[in-house]
């Protein structure tokens, strides 16, 4: 696992980082959410070695790693939203360079890399020239790159942006596959839907501070609790409408028949006895469901009204 | 052996291109039609006065080194000022510094591919050079010493580049100050010393005798000076140990002292020392660990 403490980062008068606190547990394939300008390039410059924090600490095995740069890129792979590759370099020699950046050479590189590209499914585009790859090939084999020297932790940042929706559902494959493999990944992106699919845990940044962090089935049951039920009744309705007016969890009714809207505090088990309740009462319920909510809708909420921020030049 | 990696990559890259190779077409093209133009000329001198120059041979050696060291100005800054900043713009150099490479590795591995190429461009020509053997004159440790001094050039103009290529984002922007930065190293201080000598030749009448005129301090300025430093050079090993002196008399009163009788090893020394301090810069402005703002 790896902490965050207390992060950080001054662009000028501008504070990208305000006291960052995040924790990543192992195995964790955690979505690192966040508007323009909240702090999310900053952070993960700096988990990849490639900005200095103003202060605070990153956490890996007990170990301040911003004081031993080696240790944290030891442990950490670092992709980000550009392919950054060569020309007249073929794919081999694109690999075995990056391992020899690790200090990775000779038969122990050329199988990694192999193992890596036939990971990625580039394992018969091992003579092609970088330069002449496909967008989602050129993004496998960044990916691969990422993990030459096999770190615990991979950081991407926005992966998926530009890539068609065939080369995301291959790529979100891989990384669940990583993830499976042990590998904990912090992946940033805009792409909520796809990021509520994946990730065990999310984490919200904004303003360069952490405002909601917890697994994804907390925070969709959080999102859903604060939804209204819908109830749709065959019959009875004033018979429905007087219970669910006596009941006290309900706060508000409103009435589209035979669609009945009730803003309900209760959680799962007092959802399941109003259900019970207006069914005795010889209610023929249709229909019982609490309105779905999603990732998108509680970014909504978390990040509205605020203008977009000031990129510096540097995060952009 | 574990080579720089960065050293390595851009080894294989470049030898791929048809950048080095038109490089060192024109190199020894514009050269070889130098030399063989000079060489035509003598032999046409010789068919009317029927006597042999050996003295032409040296000079006919003197012009090609010049003018292969002034090629050689022209091509160390195309070949350093888009080292890093091509790097940036390909957006590869985060992905470099996110290795465990260290910046001062991946300057390194720049400079000494871009020296490889300088190396393979001054071996390219000596047979050009070894014209001068049809009638003697020089050795071949002379030759040797040529090449020696051409990489130290290379190495300090190489440098220079490099550091701009790390300061400036843009490689138009590093080409052009690096280009600057040439002339002013080749003209600069030349035009201090000499506006330093009119200036004195106002400010004293004619009544004063000529020896009191001059640029006084201001000449050892030209020890800096690349230009002056390889002109120096190069007619020593012809045999002139009087070119500096020449040179120099003519904006002071030149009198032998520690500095003119070891002009050419001090320069060396300092262009040695300058091109170390452009790479601790160019490291500096690449290491993530800087603090900005």
């Amino acid at each position: 696992m790896f902490e965050v403490k207390n992060l950080c980062k001054n662009y000028g008068k501008f504070r990208a980082l305000n006291h960052l606190d995040m924790i990543v547990e192992e195995g964790e394939l955690f979505g690192f959410v966040g508007p323009n300008g909240a702090g999310k390039t900053t952070t993960l410059k700096i988990l990849a070695g490639l900005l200095k924090a103003d202060e605070g600490q990153v956490v890996i095995d007990g170990v301040n790693a911003l004081k031993q740069p080696n240790r944290l890129k030891e442990a950490i792979g670092y992709m980000p939203d550009f392919f950054g590759v060569y020309d007249n370099l073929r794919v081999s020699e694109y690999m075995e360079f990056y391992a020899a950046a690790y200090g990775i050479y000779g038969l122990q590189a050329r199988t990694q890399y192999r193992e890596l590209l036939d990971m990625v499914d580039l394992a018969d585009k091992e003579d092609f020239y970088v330069d002449g790859l496909s967008r989602g090939m050129k993004q496998r084999l960044c990916l691969a790159r990422a993990l030459i020297h096999n770190p615990k932790i991979l950081i991407l940042d926005e992966p998926a942006s530009g890539l068609d929706p065939r080369t995301r559902y291959q790529f979100r494959e891989i990384l669940k596959d990583l993830n499976t493999m042990g590998k904990t990944i912090l992946i940033s992106s805009h792409i909520l839907s796809e990021l509520s699919e994946m990730c065990t845990d999310i984490g919200i940044i904004d303003g360069g501070r952490m405002v909601l962090r917890g697994s994804m089935v907390e925070i969709l049951t959080m999102v859903n609790s604060a939804n209204p039920l819908e109830i749709v009744v065959c019959d009875k309705l004033d018979e429905a409408l007087k219970l669910l007016r006596r009941h006290k969890l309900v706060r508000t009714i409103s009435v589209d028949s035979p669609k009945i809207v009730v803003t309900f505090g209760g959680n799962q088990k007092d959802e399941a006895f109003l259900l019970k309740m207006l069914v005795e009462a010889g209610v023929m319920v249709n229909s019982f469901v609490r309105k779905q909510g999603s990732l998108e809708t509680l970014f909504m909420q978390i990040t509205e009204n605020k203008d977009e921020r000031l990129v510096s030049s540097n995060e952009a | 052996m574990k080579l720089n990696p960065v050293y390595l990559k851009e080894s294989k890259t470049s030898s791929r291109t048809v950048k080095t190779a038109v490089i060192i077409l024109l190199f020894n093209g514009v050269l070889a039609a130098v030399a063989f133009l000079n060489l035509y000329s003598m032999v046409e001198s010789l068919r009317y006065t029927g006597e042999v120059q050996f003295s032409s041979m040296l000079e006919l050696y003197m012009l090609i080194a010049e003018f292969e060291f002034a090629m050689l100005l022209l091509v160390m800054p195309a070949l350093t000022s888009g080292s890093i900043s091509g790097e940036r713009e390909r957006q590869t150099l985060d992905l470099l510094l996110s290795t465990k490479m260290r910046p001062r590795q991946i300057i390194i591995g720049k400079l000494l591919s871009a020296l490889e190429v300088a190396s393979i461009l001054i071996l390219s020509t000596f047979p050009i050079l070894s014209l001068v053997f049809i009638y003697g004159g020089l050795k071949m440790l002379d030759l040797f010493f040529l090449y020696l001094y051409f990489l130290v050039t290379a190495f300090f103009v190489g440098s220079i580049g490099i550091m701009f290529s790390s300061v400036f984002k843009k490689t138009m922007i590093s080409t052009v100050v690096s280009y600057l930065t040439e002339v002013v190293l080749l003209g600069g201080s030349y035009l201090i010393v000499y506006f330093a000598k009119q200036v004195s030749d106002i400010h004293y009448s004619t009544d004063i005798v000529a020896e009191q005129t001059g640029a006084g301090g201001a000449v050892y300025l030209l020890i800096t000076n690349p230009g002056v430093n390889f002109y120096s050079f190069i007619n020593q090993q012809a045999g002139n140990r009087r070119a500096l002196k020449e040179l120099l008399g003519g904006f002071f009163n030149y009198s032998e002292n520690f500095f003119f009788n070891n002009w050419v090893t001090i320069g060396i020394v300092l262009q040695i020392a300058v091109a170390v301090v452009c790479i601790y810069i160019a490291v500096k402005a690449i290491d993530p660990g800087r603090k900005r703002f």
